[in-house]
């Protein structure tokens, strides 16, 4: 009896396992998140970091050596053109003006000095010649006159030479005193000064750039020099929409458009890849920003307007045909082929196979890549992220 | 008391394995019938399986579980030699699983035999030994009825072949994920291999004469000495 129990118990239990068990299918349909087709614009766009720099702007260099002795100016001054901003120790220079100045006057006086020689020859041969016309006079004598005095001549050709030599020494001296004074090239402002009173600064040579001076710069326009990777520099053009987004404002984006894209591509320090500079100018803001600022930017290299657009998600890829899961009246989901357009990240524009306000199955990814044609699903509400 | 022929020794076996066992020392013919009929059952559940099941699906299924760190490259290669091979997998499960019990068996039996030596009185021979062990693996029987069952009843095709392992102890109680180190261990040890470890040692009592706790522990010897390696090597 006892045993009879335990095997009812366990052949019990063997049936129960198998309902339990038992394959019913899908019972639950799978829970997707559901997208409408919309319409609107997408932008895809270019990601570039990079430097905001002043439009124009002018490195003050040195082209003499000397020590400074004066500095008028202080940074963030403005200047207007021609103002003096500092002077060098002008001793040295002044004195090479007052040496080029006394040789030029020894020439002058070594050329009225040959020209006094020079008459007094022709005094004498005038008078030889009379005398050998006559025969009192020997030939010789008469050929040496005639000689030095043109000798005479070349030698004051070549003193008169040697004045003009000294006079553009002068000149180069006196260029000199001037440099050592230096003026604004531009009206602006002095972005920076990298010079105090009593420092030297080096001429600029081949091979070793002269020391810095001072950056004047207009302060009214501002580009942001961004390094644009090799790989996409193929889609920027002139006058395509940036958006800046500067350490300082990282959520405010500044707008501006692209006026120069760079011809070659340049190594970046600390990177193996290859960048192309891009000039984007700044359109006019209120707030403020400085030269040298880091900052990223988008820039918009094509725009769909007022195309269908979906969450990128929703489209699957077969092979080298796209499709959407389109949801049907019933709740099943239709394979519905599709050609694409262009697509930012998170959106892709569609140019055939939906038309707006169809559903389409956008997630969760897992269940989405196992549908089947005709499966019913149930729409789960409200993904964080719809079609818009 | 004992089975007095083969029909009721294969009743026997499951509510009262003694007799059954008593039985068999006269009659060692009847272990032909046994494994006849465990092959035949064990044949008409894996046919109907693959017979029912969505072969794509399977084919899934079984990327997936072999592919848990592979590349998407390497999923497509999995992918393609398992299409190629998809229709042989039935005969493969069938005859691999008939070859299977029989190759298993012979080693059980030659581990029998090597544990009856504890026993001086207990003199069979190998032949003897090996129809023990078919008796032993009887609960396969109702193991692949029920799979029967299942595959009939399921109103699907997408089934999966971890319903080969619907009574194991992973998907009875612990569930664990594919992929966990433990996984594959607890699914292949299932309720009915359990059973057929008492059967055996309720068999080693028949025959010998060892008291049950220590024919208990022979018959449970081999499996507790493969689950432990298994398990050293699931830890490492």
């Amino acid at each position: 009896m006892k045993k009879a129990i335990i095997i009812g118990l366990a052949v019990t239990a063997f049936v129960a396992l198998l309902i339990s068990k038992q394959v019913t299918g899908n019972k639950d349909a799978p829970e997707m998140h559901i997208a409408e087709v919309e319409q609107g614009n997408i932008a895809d766009s270019i990601l570039a970091s990079g430097n905001l720099v002043f439009n124009t702007q002018v490195q003050l260099r040195s082209e003499v050596t000397g020590r400074v002795a004066k500095v008028f100016v202080e940074e963030g001054e403005s200047v207007t053109e021609g103002d003096i901003l500092m002077r060098l120790d002008t001793t040295a220079f002044e004195s090479e003006v007052a040496r080029n100045k006394a040789v030029l006057r020894a020439t002058e006086i070594d050329i009225k000095h040959s020209e006094t020689r020079l008459k007094n020859i022709e005094r004498q041969l005038s008078r030889q010649k009379e005398l050998y016309e006559v025969g009192l006079a020997g030939q010789e004598v008469y050929e040496n006159l005639q000689n030095a005095r043109d000798l005479a001549k070349i030698d004051i050709e070549a003193k008169r030479e040697a004045y003009n030599q000294a006079q553009a020494s002068l000149l180069i001296a006196e260029d000199r005193l001037n440099k050592s004074v230096f003026r604004a090239p531009m009206s602006g402002l002095l972005a920076s000064v990298n010079i105090k009173e009593g420092e030297t600064v080096i001429a600029g040579t081949t091979n070793i750039i002269g020391s810095d001076l001072m950056l004047v710069a207009d302060p009214s326009a501002i580009l942001a020099e961004l390094r644009v990777d090799e790989t996409d520099i193929a889609g920027i053009k002139l006058d395509q929409h940036a958006d800046i987004y500067a350490a300082a404002y990282p959520n405010q984006p500044f707008t501006g458009k692209v006026i120069n894209i760079g011809t070659s591509a340049k190594n970046q320090a600390g990177s193996q890849g290859l960048s192309f500079k891009v000039k984007v100018l700044l359109d006019a803001t209120d707030r403020q920003l400085y030269a040298g600022m880091s900052c990223r930017a988008e820039i918009a290299t094509s725009i769909a307007e007022n195309g269908l657009k979906l969450p990128i998600e929703a489209i699957q890829k077969e092979d080298d045909s796209y499709f959407v899961w389109k949801l049907n009246a019933d709740n099943t989901v239709t394979k519905t082929a599709v050609t694409v357009g262009i697509s930012s990240d998170i959106e892709q524009a569609l140019t055939s196979g939906v038309v707006k306000g169809d559903r389409i199955v956008i997630g969760p990814a897992r269940p989405l890549s196992s549908l089947k044609e005709g499966d019913t699903i149930a729409v789960k509400n409200s993904p964080e992220k719809g079609a818009n | 008391m004992k089975s007095s022929n083969v029909m009721t020794a294969l009743v026997d076996i499951f509510i009262s394995p003694s007799k059954a066992f008593n039985g068999l020392k006269e009659a060692k013919g009847w272990s032909f019938v046994a494994f006849i009929l465990l092959a035949g059952i064990l044949a008409a559940s894996m046919f109907a399986f693959y017979n029912k099941a969505d072969p794509q699906f399977l084919i899934d299924q079984q990327v997936a579980a072999a592919s848990v760190d592979a590349t998407i490259a390497e999923q497509k290669m999995i992918r393609q030699s398992m299409e190629q091979t998809i229709d042989m997998q039935v005969w493969f499960a069938i005859f691999g699983g008939i070859i299977g019990l029989a190759v298993i068996n012979a080693l059980m039996a030659g581990y029998y035999l090597f544990v009856s030596k504890q026993d001086p009185e207990a003199n069979y021979g190998y032949g003897a030994w090996y129809g023990f062990g078919v008796w032993t693996m009887m609960p396969m029987i109702i193991s692949s009825l029920g799979l029967l069952i299942l595959v009939l009843t399921a109103s699907t095709d997408q089934i999966s072949q971890t319903l080969f392992n619907y009574a194991s102890i992973n998907q009875l109680l612990i569930g664990l994920e594919i992929g966990h180190p433990f996984y594959t261990l607890l699914e292949s040890l299932n309720i009915f291999s359990i059973w057929g470890i008492f059967i055996a040692a309720i068999g080693l009592k028949s025959w010998t004469n060892f008291t049950f706790n220590k024919a208990l522990l022979f018959a449970a010897l081999p499996s507790i000495v493969i689950y432990g390696i298994w398990t050293v090597i699931a830890l490492v």
